[in-house]
């Protein structure tokens, strides 16, 4: 069991990634339902909710759970700065680092070289959908 | 069962995909169910609800 914990220990990682994004858009969706169930309150007694209330419904997202806070702005309004291209340069960045990493055998084991090489194949299908999404990509109107 | 483990480990990747597609399926369609019910509670209450309201609610809650 220790042996397997030796080999396997860095898929506590994207696991906890995986968690972490779960929890993540289930605390959204918790505040998206608070904000309903108050303008429900409001419409129950017949009355307008404030604006600022109407606001906070539009900002409240919930996450992406493939790619997270990246893909999700949290704001109603469209972002004006192209991500991808901050995105290129970190899963890009990242998958050159995880080939160095297999290739070199720096930490001296193989089978974790071969994890890292599908760590790398990963992130660098990451950083070519991020490259597309950057060329693609249109600044707003208005 | 080590042994099934270190043959497909890589599994885990592709059934955590489906586990968070299943999860963000749900997380929207409860987010719809609640919509609705605000929109139902404007309907009991024979009034139109806000344009402001309609367009946030247009929104796909998971796109933002």
């Amino acid at each position: 069991m220790e042996d397997l914990f030796r080999n396997f220990w860095w898929l506590m990682f994207p696991m906890a990634w995986f968690v972490v994004e779960g929890w993540n858009s289930w605390l959204k969706y918790q505040a998206r339902r608070d904000a309903l169930k108050l303008i429900q309150a409001y419409a129950e007694k017949g009355q307008t909710p404030p604006p600022e209330l109407l606001g906070t419904l539009s900002g409240v997202t919930a996450a992406d759970p493939l790619l997270g806070d990246l893909a999700a702005t949290g704001s109603a309004a469209p972002s004006t700065t192209n991500w991808g291209w901050y995105q290129v340069a970190l899963f890009g960045g990242l998958a050159g680092g995880f080939v160095f990493l297999a290739r070199s055998n720096i930490l001296g084991d193989e089978g974790l070289g071969d994890a890292m090489m599908v760590a790398a194949v990963v992130l660098g299908a990451l950083a070519l959908a991020s490259l597309v999404y950057a060329i693609t990509w249109k600044r707003p109107r208005g | 069962m080590v042994e099934l483990f270190r043959d497909f480990w890589w599994l885990m990747f592709p059934l955590a995909a489906v586990i968070c597609g299943a999860w963000d399926q749900w997380m929207k369609s409860r987010t719809r169910a609640d919509e609705m019910r605000v929109l139902a509670a404007y309907a009991a209450a024979g009034k139109e609800p806000p344009a402001e309201l309609l367009r946030a609610l247009r929104r796909d809650p998971v796109e933002g």
